[in-house]
Order: structure tokens, then C-alpha cells, then sequence
């Protein structure tokens, strides 16, 4: 029943083929399959940028590229985290019936976030192409980044997806959560706007350091600082221990209450 | 039994329990139970005692048959032997691979391909991708849907589903079979083509548990028999001694009226 990482390593088959059947469902069961990945960012972007591109000016040069690299792996994280919550009880068959490391549940689910992500980001450049921004020379240290929030996803993943089996509380509060985390992270917004006293408060707020970092690595003229990337690195660190004790502690309990 | 040696003990159930808390009643009782709380007194949970200190062995090549009446803990013994339920306390120890007929079907996904959902269920029953691979033209003939398997799954009738699930089960290998009379369907044909085949794998010695209302088919199946009653276990013999006495227990009166000498009896408290 441990959901350690020797049995992950153990049965490697299982994950992968759960994945596959998350990623092949989705395809089979919708008309545009992998574009709602694509179009739901799209269309949140038009938004922001008629917002804050037209109405409320704040005249930062190429807002289209500057904000879809902070809404993609938002919308990553916002759909991973959501899906993750009701995991568990989607799966009632696998938890009642067999007996499977049920950390794969969720894992499976944001791993096939993850495949959707780096398809939408291949969009990402192909818009910096389009308008000619430059990518950043810190490029090189995208996969860090990458490894970074799926770290912190993990965690908050396993956390919402636990705890959601014993109090049905969670899914609800997620909605105004995901919301308040939307606006206080530096997404149609540069960081820069955030006062220097609050900066330190702000940043408890994994995702607001994640996806500046993202921002740095990705697009030109946005240079990263060490203190948000220390700031994410230990909140997602402390979020993906926190999880992996929870779902830990009450992963054995989960059958009574699915 | 319990002096053969350690080695061919299949399964160890030692002092096992289970308990389950009743929220809608503990929700109720939440202020009250602040108070006793915050005054030092006991706080009061309202628990359901499904297993009490249940503890017995199983030996490679033995078969148990398990009978109670509705609610006993009988279903809940056979889950937490397959470590599907974890124990409130006490310990199981499982040195064989197991094979359960809960598992039957278990991950099915309407959207997959027959061939996709055999991946999933042979995986998550325990085999790796290559040894379902090799497997694969062997469980499409059991089942009979050469002509189906690439088709998605909510295409297939109830029956060619259940097929698949039974053809996957069919091919995993495993040393101990868990069964539950109660989720066996179908008709008298079916039923004697499954008691037939139970013999059959009893012959070639596997080790079964079988869990039962108190059917005439334990006679046949099981070297010995455990009567569950309220959680706890009530006899544990021979499979004619107790299944006799179960039976009378069962017509005359309802369980609790037969005790014999040899009839261990817990505390009900």
C-alpha cells in the first residue's frame, strides 16, 4: 500500500499506461482534443491583452508574448490541480477494487498535463516567432524550471487530491484559491509592480516565483533575480514534502471514504 | 496449522481489527465533543466495529472457506487480505501474489481500445507491458473478440466486456485466489462451470479463500472453514464440522443460538 518511490520504480508499466489512457481519452472524447490546451490560454490572453494592452495601459513592449509565457504553465498548474482534486474519487473503481500505489491516480493525471503543456509551449515560440521577440539566453535553464513546478505540482497535487477524499471541502474552496493565486502572481503584471516591502509575502505564493522564473527563462529583457528563485525553490520544496506526508498518512484510509 | 512451517505460510492474519467512524454522527456530535474535550472527559466516537481480532494462517495449497451471515465482516476480511482495506490494527502479512475477483474489470476505460484496456488491466493487476505483449494473442482468443479488440470499449456488449475482464484475470499469474460468492452472478449453468473449474485449480493446488453465505460448494472446495459472527471469529475447524453447525445455527433461531464447547466467543461490548 506504500506509495513510495521504489514501488513507482517498480512498476513503471502502470504509470505509463495510465498516462496513456488519460492522454488517449481526452482525444477520443473531444472534437479538438489537444487544442482546448491551446485555445483556453489563447482566449484568456485576447482578454488581458485588450484589458491591459488597450483599456488600462500599461505599456509593457510585446504584452502578447509577455503574458501567454506566464499563462501557459498557469494553466498547467490551474488544470492539473483541479484535476488532481477530484482524482481520486473518479478512480473509486482502482481504490476500491485494487490494490495499486494510488499515488499514480493523480501523478498520472498531471504527468498527461505535463505532455499538453510542452505542446502549448511550442505555440508560445511560434508566436515570439510571428512578432519577432527574442528568446532569452537563460533558455538553457527552462528544464530546471520545468522540473522546479512539476516539484511544487506534485505536492500540491497530492495534498489537494488526499484531502479531498476525506473532506469533499476542497474542490469548493479550489475555485476562489485558484482565483486569488491567479491575481497575485506576476502573470499580467510584471513582479516589478509589487511594492518592495510586500515582495517577500508575495512570493509564499509558489506559482508567483514559478512563473516569473518562467518569464526569465523564457522571453528576452526580463532578467531573473536570486531572490524569487529562491523564494519558489523553497515553497515548492516545502509544498512537495507536505504532500508526500499527507497522502502518505491518509492513503491508507482512503477506501473508507470513497 | 499454525505449526507448519513459517515458510509455506501464504498469508499471516495477526489480531487484526477494523473500526470505521460514522461522520454524519460525528459531525452532529462536533460541539459536544469540543466541550468534553476541552473539560478532560472521553470523547465520544461513534464507530462501527466491522473486525475484531481476527487472527489465522494459510498455508500454500490450502483452501479456506469463509461463511456469516450479512454484515459479519466477511467481505471486510477478504479486502484487507488483499490489502485493498488497511487494518485499524493488527497486521497481514501476504507472501504470494494475489488474484481477486474485485479486481475483475477494475480501470476498464469506455474510451479505450479492447487491446488499450488489456495494457491497463493486465499492468494494473501486475504484469509489465512485454509480458502482456507476449500474452496478447492468448487473451484475445480466450475472450473471443478477434474481430472486437480494436474497437473502443463502450461498443462492446456487457458480456464481451465481462469476457475481457475475466480473460485478463485468467492470464495473471498468482498463487492465491480471493473469491466472494456474493459478486458471483449468472445463471445455474455458469455457476457449475465456475465450481467446476474451482475444483479443478484446487486439484492442481492452488490456495483459495472463499468467501460464502454457506454454500453446499465449500463442501467440495475447502479443507477448512472460518464462521465469521459480529467481526469476530466464531469457529474455525473442519469444513463438515463447521459448516454442520453453522447450518443448524443458520435454520434454528439465527446465529448465536448454537455454541458449542469449542466455540471461541468474544466480548461484545
Amino acid at each position: 500500500m506504500a506509495s513510495g518511490v521504489g514501488e513507482t520504480l517498480a512498476r513503471p508499466d502502470l504509470l505509463r499506461n495510465l498516462v496513456w489512457a488519460e492522454l488517449t481519452a481526452r482525444y477520443k472524447t473531444t472534437a479538438f482534443g489537444v487544442l482546448w490546451f491551446i485555445i483556453n490560454p489563447l482566449l484568456m490572453m485576447g482578454i488581458l491583452v485588450v484589458i491591459f494592452g488597450r483599456f488600462v495601459n500599461l505599456e509593457i513592449p510585446n504584452y502578447p508574448v509577455f503574458v501567454l509565457a506566464a499563462l501557459l504553465p498557469w494553466t498547467f498548474f490551474s488544470m492539473g490541480i483541479t484535476n488532481c482534486a477530484t482524482s481520486l474519487s473518479r478512480a473509486a473503481g482502482l481504490v476500491k477494487r485494487v490494490r495499486i500505489p494510488r499515488a499514480f491516480v493523480p501523478l498520472s493525471a498531471l504527468m498527461a498535463g505535463l505532455v499538453h503543456f510542452l505542446i502549448s509551449l511550442l505555440m508560445l515560440f511560434v508566436l515570439m516567432a510571428i512578432t519577432r521577440v527574442r528568446i532569452s539566453p537563460l533558455i538553457i535553464f527552462l528544464p530546471l524550471v520545468l522540473v522546479l513546478q512539476f516539484a511544487f505540482l506534485t505536492g500540491a497535487g497530492l495534498l489537494v487530491a488526499s484531502l479531498n477524499v476525506l473532506y469533499r471541502d476542497v474542490e469548493h474552496v479550489l475555485v476562489p484559491g485558484l482565483q486569488a493565486m491567479f491575481y497575485f502572481s506576476p502573470i499580467f503584471y510584471p513582479i516589478s509592480y509589487v511594492p518592495k516591502v510586500w515582495l517577500r509575502w508575495y512570493l509564499l505564493n509558489p506559482m508567483a516565483g514559478i512563473i516569473e522564473l518562467y518569464r526569465n527563462t523564457l522571453v528576452a529583457g526580463w532578467p531573473a533575480s536570486t531572490m524569487v528563485a529562491e523564494m519558489a525553490l523553497a515553497t515548492s520544496v516545502i509544498t512537495l514534502l507536505a504532500g508526500l506526508l499527507v497522502f502518505r498518512r491518509l492513503e491508507p484510509h482512503f477506501d473508507d471514504y470513497i | 496449522m499454525t505449526t507448519s512451517r513459517p515458510s509455506d505460510d501464504l498469508v499471516v492474519v495477526e489480531g487484526v481489527s477494523k473500526s470505521y467512524r460514522v461522520r454524519s454522527l460525528q459531525r452532529q456530535a462536533m460541539v459536544e465533543n469540543l466541550l468534553r474535550w476541552a473539560l478532560g472527559l472521553d470523547v465520544r466516537r461513534q464507530e462501527i466495529h466491522a473486525l475484531r481480532d481476527v487472527s489465522f494462517r494459510l498455508s500454500r495449497g490450502e483452501s479456506l472457506g469463509i461463511v456469516g451471515v450479512n454484515g459479519s465482516g466477511k467481505s471486510t476480511l477478504l479486502k484487507i487480505v488483499a490489502g485493498i482495506a488497511t487494518p485499524s490494527s493488527g497486521t497481514v502479512e501476504l507472501r504470494a501474489r494475489v488474484s481477486t475477483q474485485l479486481a475483475l474489470g477494475a480501470g476498464f476505460h469506455p474510451y479505450l481500445t479492447g487491446r488499450e484496456n488489456i495494457f491497463l488491466q493486465g499492468s494494473i493487476l501486475g504484469m509489465t507491458n512485454r509480458e502482456i505483449r507476449e500474452l496478447m494473442p492468448t487473451i484475445i482468443a480466450f475472450a473471443g473478440l478477434e474481430d472486437a479488440v480494436d474497437r473502443q470499449l463502450w461498443t462492446y456488449s456487457l458480456g464481451m466486456t465481462a469476457r475481457l475482464g475475466f480473460a485478463v484475470a485468467a492470464h495473471v499469474p498468482f498463487e492465491l485466489l480471493l473469491l466472494d460468492e456474493a459478486l458471483g452472478a449468472g445463471d445455474q449453468a455458469f455457476r457449475d462451470r465456475c465450481t467446476q473449474r474451482l475444483e479443478s485449480f484446487r486439484a492442481s493446488g492452488a490456495t483459495m479463500i472463499i468467501v460464502s453465505h454457506g454454500s453446499e460448494n465449500l463442501r467440495a472446495l475447502c479443507d477448512r472453514v472460518m464462521w465469521m459472527d459480529h467481526g469476530e471469529i466464531r469457529a474455525l475447524g473442519p469444513t463438515a464440522e463447521i459448516l454442520d453447525r453453522y447450518e443448524d445455527s443458520v435454520e434454528g433461531g439465527g446465529p448465536g443460538t448454537n455454541r458449542g464447547a469449542q466455540v471461541r466467543q468474544g466480548s461484545k461490548s
